[in-house]
């Protein structure tokens, strides 16, 4: 059977290639970010995974024809590399190498001294012990999720503040408005501007997804 | 009729601030920004990912998707032959005829056109080597038929490629590792 990825994979040029991995590197960057990990790294990942590694991973699988590409049902590959990208990293996350791991010296040092483990890298990894095999994805409970939801768009609109046209894109998703075009035309600008904001807001989102995940990791010890 | 539901969960925002930030269009250099604030290896990234790609590609079953040495290197980075010869340094004669003639050159020349495809053209050199292993009857219509019953060395596909007698030395000095 003709692998199609393969063949749209040889078909593109070097610019074109280097573009689709740097895409997709940032877009694996902002999910990892997402994702809570008890390496508390959202580049170096549990079982010697990396952002890097999960990039490359994604493209073999499809090669492989692992992950079969249909170009009728999602024409961008670069879509379908995302969607498994997704599913790598939310396999890892739930995987029992991402499994929490904390002290308790290391957790009243934290609270001492106000730091958290991911502003301590990599340090504490090595001295932490298995707590209860449960992942940091299932540390939040449904009725702190809310809590956590109403804190991150505090944030991410307090992020925005500056920037009106970031406030009314925010304001219009939280309405429902999930795509480009929607958005487009609850708020009134272009689609331009709201591709435009959406990389600012991309930025900003990155840096409340930090925030959230110290919270977690604050509550969780 | 179209219903919205407002968004309740901050993962569901974050996804659609990615998503739609991926159909945005960036500057390659915005993206090696972004990415490397984020503390990750831009370059190390796309050369890592680039070459287990190449691997992938070049390997026996992918063949039949690699053009000839020029033709590929033509699709693969957009420029005239010409641009091509120029930055790799040699007469396009000489690159086309080790296209034609590719079973009968020295595998250090295959080694050094990789090298040097890699240097100034950004493309593997996994990718160009496999291009030089196409079979030669895939490559047999691009020929010379005046050729055809002459014994060809790449002594003479050298003499023949109007390349300068410093190129040519160094080219002959590869094969016999001075």
């Amino acid at each position: 059977m003709l692998n199609e990825a393969r063949e749209a994979l040889t078909r593109m040029s070097e610019d074109e290639l280097t573009d689709m991995i740097l895409q997709l590197g940032r877009y694996a960057l902002r999910e990892s970010n997402r994702l809570r990990w008890r390496t508390g790294d959202s580049v170096e990942l549990p079982g010697g995974e990396t952002v890097d590694s999960i990039v490359s991973l994604a493209l073999e699988k499809t090669l492989s024809g692992d992950r079969r590409w249909n170009p009728k049902l999602k024409p961008n590959i670069q879509e379908y590399l995302m969607d498994v990208i997704d599913s790598l990293l939310s396999h890892l996350a739930t995987g029992k190498d991402n499994r929490l791991f904390v002290t308790a010296s290391s957790s009243i040092d934290s609270v001492e001294s106000g730091r958290t483990p991911s502003s301590q890298g990599h340090h504490m990894e090595s001295d932490w012990l298995a707590r209860s095999g449960i992942s940091p994805e299932d540390t939040v409970s449904k009725n702190e999720e809310e809590k956590l939801h109403e804190r991150a768009i505090e944030l991410l609109l307090a992020s925005s503040k500056d920037d009106p046209v970031l406030v009314q894109v925010v304001e219009a998703m939280l309405l429902g408005n999930d795509k480009a075009d929607r958005i487009a035309s609850a708020t009134g600008l272009n689609i331009r501007e709201v591709y435009n904001a959406m990389k600012r807001l991309d930025r900003k989102a990155a840096q409340v997804s930090i925030q959230i995940g110290e919270l977690i990791t604050t509550k969780a010890q | 009729m179209d219903r919205k539901e407002p968004l309740r969960n901050i993962d569901s925002v974050f996804r659609s601030i990615n998503r739609m930030s991926a159909e945005a269009e960036w500057h390659r250099e915005e993206l090696r920004d972004e990415i490397s604030a984020s503390g990750l290896n831009a370059e190390r990234l796309v050369n890592n990912v680039k070459a287990r790609v190449s691997e992938m590609l070049s390997r026996s079953g992918d063949k039949i998707s690699l053009l000839p040495l020029l033709n590929e290197l033509k699709r693969r980075t957009r420029l005239s032959a010409s641009d091509i010869a120029r930055k790799l340094g040699v007469p396009l004669l000489f690159l086309s005829t080790v296209e034609r003639y590719a079973d009968i050159i020295p595998s250090a020349w295959r080694s050094e056109l990789a090298d040097r495809a890699e240097r100034s053209l950004q493309v593997s050199r996994e990718l160009v080597l496999a291009t030089l292993e196409i079979p030669a009857l895939e490559v047999a219509a691009l020929r010379d038929p005046a050729l055809r019953d002459e014994k060809l060395s790449y002594e003479k596909i050298l003499e023949e490629s109007g390349i300068e007698e410093s190129e040519r030395r160094f080219w002959l000095s590869l094969v016999s590792g001075a």
